[in-house]
């Protein structure tokens, strides 16, 4: 198995989550982040962030997303950089290019793109 | 979207019809129509109709054209899948792939692109065939400025496309689809063509 401290858990709680965008919300522009943001709405623009973005599955995202965590059950477009992991799930669909060095697509997730892995050099601080 | 998702069934290594052991080289090209586990070092071409588990201690350096893959090992190249790819946690998978369904879990490693096409049924094979399956590369308006490598290969699909434009013939043997694995791509919108 993998060693624990090299991911993350793909698990979360909505109530552990810092900020929820709900679903009635459209935002265009840029975020920027520490914690942890859940969309719910629609997003435009680009993603900086040094922790936790959930994509909700009511969801669509059109960014360039940096982030450390990746979760995913809703409709991303760009490209994605994650320090630590980027998790696709099942409801997931995804158009864009994915860079990190741990990567988790389920059953049924959609992934149209490329993916860069550099398991070996990449070590998450 | 959850509905018609193929269920992961990975018969244990006793019920596979041939299992090729992890000390024998192959190169070559292999057809078969039942399930084979590669567990040696495999160079060549590959097409299935059934099966193909890659066990965690095989290098497989293949195009690869199947019906379902499953891999614990190495592959480098691309794979054609008419069902789906399962990438275990041991699996490196350096090479393209194209297949209605994918699930990669925690662990394996994966360096390409990935194209899935599953709109109506028979899309799938119909594309892969006529349109030739290059992992075609995200519509992406950032594409160009971020991805150095995608890019290279991007320039390199470019030409191979223009200087093999194929009329489409809608073929259906998945053999077909074979010849026709590395080259091309998939037109998709913004694609830079």
């Amino acid at each position: 198995m993998i060693p624990e401290k090299k991911t993350s858990s793909t698990e979360y709680e909505e109530k552990d989550i810092t900020t929820v965008v709900a679903d009635d919300l459209e935002i265009r522009g840029t975020i920027k982040f520490k914690t942890s943001v859940m969309l719910k709405g629609i997003f435009e623009g680009e993603i900086f962030s040094e922790g936790l973005l959930v994509v909700g599955p009511t969801a669509k995202v059109t960014a360039t997303i940096s982030t450390k965590t990746l979760i995913s059950h809703g409709e991303i477009t760009g490209n994605v950089t994650a320090t630590d992991q980027v998790t696709l799930k099942n409801t997931s669909l995804h158009n864009g290019d994915v860079t990190t060095p741990n990567i988790i697509i389920e059953n049924g997730a959609v992934f149209n793109g490329s993916c860069a892995m550099r398991a070996k050099d990449i070590t998450v601080k | 979207m959850g509905n018609g998702i193929p269920i992961i069934n990975e018969p244990a290594e006793e019920n596979i019809v041939t299992v090729i052991a992890d000390d024998l080289e192959i190169r070559g090209t292999i057809r078969f129509k039942t399930s084979v586990m590669l567990k040696g070092i495999f160079e060549g071409e590959i097409f299935s109709e059934g099966l193909l588990v890659v066990g965690p201690t095989a290098k497989a350096t293949a195009t690869i054209n199947t019906k379902t893959l499953v891999s614990h090992g190495e592959i480098t190249g691309d794979v054609f899948a008419e069902e789906q790819v399962v990438l275990r946690e041991t699996s490196t998978h350096t090479g393209d792939i194209k297949t209605p369904y994918i699930m990669i879990e925690r662990g394996a490693v994966f360096n390409g692109a990935c194209t899935m096409d599953r709109g109506e049924a028979g899309v799938i094979s119909d594309s892969a065939i006529t349109e030739q399956p290059a992992p075609a590369e995200e519509p992406s308006p950032f594409e160009e400025k971020q991805e150095p490598l995608p890019e290279s290969r991007q320039e390199q699909k470019k030409r191979q496309s223009r200087e093999k434009v194929q009329p489409e013939e809608p073929a259906s043997a998945p053999e077909a689809a074979v010849t026709n694995e590395t080259k091309g791509e998939e037109p998709k919108p913004g694609e830079l063509l």
